[in-house]
């Protein structure tokens, strides 16, 4: 069983280790957003593999704020990056708008 | 409770960390593997919700055999619950976003339904902007030939 | 003592009508979640004062953050939402291994966006239809039109026509079973109608 342990640690960590690679390679900032969240989930498996290994339930809060906070920073980064398109990436033909309104709005949205 | 049955339920426990351990690192993979944003957020997608709840169950079950006083298989419950609810926000707008500044890769798409879609109204409202500024030119022709009579009558 | 009491104030009018938007069904439940973060199913003295407490803090919540009303609303349908549950479960297991799969094939990845036309008129269906969606791997949303009632899905490695076809009609089963399981009458009313002319057959 101790072998087992060893297996989840160190897939946990490696899952950490590649997540990191992709947040510096990412070529544009949604990718390190991205990567973030995965970060953010490992470490969210890391932090009950801890609880479940020492039997401790007092990791359990620490879980439960991750699971209601973890997705903000990608919602926060998209909306940075909706909002200026032109300095990540060249405007693709189609795309009318920045992206920020949703469909039905968006004709709306030219005085701003 | 018995020994043995201690036994088996830590067992199964670690079986679903060690499933959830690996989702996640095939995650992690996947998020070096794949070419382009979209394909990445499927693999990101993946530890977030089944690898997460099979650490949630193996954990509950791992702490079956202890007394806890305030939190328990409620509140692990309550955490996959509000994992499940608040990870497709995130996703969704980042997929959007992404899809909407560019930041996909057209060749490795077969089918895509949407581009067709933001041409189309791409097209409406182009004509609408047109359609404007004809109404704007006639507007200012009027205008200027109006002041051209009230220079005349001066 | 009620009637000789109308708003005096804009105040009070307001205190009124925040009053008013108390929803009983949105309170309990939050009662439910209260309960459950503080382990009160477990017969203990405080256990009733858990209850209390959380009702009132839900009632707190709601007056000092007044939300519309959850319009054409749901209803949980025994049988049918525990299918539901099972299915969708079983769904993601799958899809879990199909995306793994995916990952450790060489070459690479093509993949499809597709539209999928929802066929009830139900904004909270919408929303459900797209968080399952998305939850389950494989499959992410990438536009939702509103007016239109569509979903734009981006499905991972759908590089051929039929697989195009599958991943719609998986969509389209996912809503289906949605409707079934959480859907008012109405709503349940609709999607037979729709079955039944032929359109939401693809």
């Amino acid at each position: 069983m101790t072998v087992l342990w060893i297996v989840i640690a160190v897939a946990l960590a490696v899952a950490a280790l590649l997540g990191t690679a992709r947040l510096f390679m990412g070529p544009s900032i949604l990718d390190r957003a991205l990567s973030v969240d995965v970060l953010i989930a490992s470490a969210m498996t890391g932090l009950g593999a801890y609880a479940a290994f020492h039997q401790d339930p007092t990791l359990m809060p620490t879980l439960m704020v991750l699971a209601l906070l973890g997705f903000t920073s990608s919602v926060s980064i998209s909306k940075f990056v909706a909002r200026r398109p032109e300095e990540y990436a060249p405007p693709r033909g189609t795309t009318d708008e920045t992206g920020t309104g949703s469909q039905q709005n968006a004709p709306g949205k030219e005085g701003s | 409770m018995s020994e043995v049955f201690v036994q088996v339920l830590d067992w199964i426990a670690v079986l679903c960390l060690l499933a959830g351990a690996l989702l996640t690192l095939v995650a992690g993979i996947g998020l070096i593997r794949f070419p382009d944003l979209l394909s990445r957020m499927h693999t990101a997608a993946k530890p977030q919700v089944l690898g997460l709840l099979l650490v949630l169950v193996g954990l509950a079950i791992r702490l079956v055999p202890v007394e806890t006083n305030v939190f328990n298989a409620g509140t692990l419950a309550l955490v996959g619950l509000f994992q499940i609810v608040t990870i497709p926000v995130g996703g969704h707008i980042a997929a959007r976003v992404g899809y909407r500044s560019g930041r996909i890769q057209q060749d490795l798409l077969v089918h895509d339904a949407l581009a067709d879609r933001l041409a189309e109204k791409e097209r409406a409202q182009e004509a609408e902007r047109q359609e404007e500024e004809q109404a704007r030119e006639r507007a200012e022709h009027q205008e200027g030939r109006a002041q051209e009579a009230e220079r005349t009558e001066q | 003592m009620k009637k000789q009491t109308p708003p005096r104030s804009i105040r009070a009018l307001g205190l009124r009508r925040r009053l008013g938007k108390i929803q009983l069904p949105v309170a309990l439940g939050m009662t439910l979640v209260w309960m459950m973060l503080f382990d009160g199913f477990r017969l203990r003295p405080e256990s009733l004062g858990l209850l209390v407490l959380g009702f009132l803090v839900s009632v707190a919540i709601m007056l000092v953050f007044p939300l519309p009303p959850i319009k054409p609303g749901f209803r949980f349908w025994p049988v049918r939402g525990v299918w539901m549950i099972v299915y969708i479960a079983w769904k993601m297991f799958v899809a879990s291994f199909q995306v793994t799969a995916q990952v450790f094939t060489p070459g690479t990845v093509h993949s499809s966006v597709i539209s999928v036309k929802q066929r009830t008129g139900s904004d909270l269906m919408l929303v459900c239809t797209a968080i399952v969606t998305t939850v389950i791997p494989g499959s992410v949303i990438v536009e939702v039109g509103q007016t239109e009632r569509e979903l734009f899905v981006h499905v991972l490695g759908a590089d051929t026509d039929e697989k195009v076809r599958r991943a719609e009609q998986d969509v389209r089963a996912l809503e289906e079973l949605l409707v079934r399981g959480l859907g008012t009458r109405a709503d349940i009313a609709e999607l037979e109608e729709a079955l039944a002319s032929g359109e939401g057959r693809v």
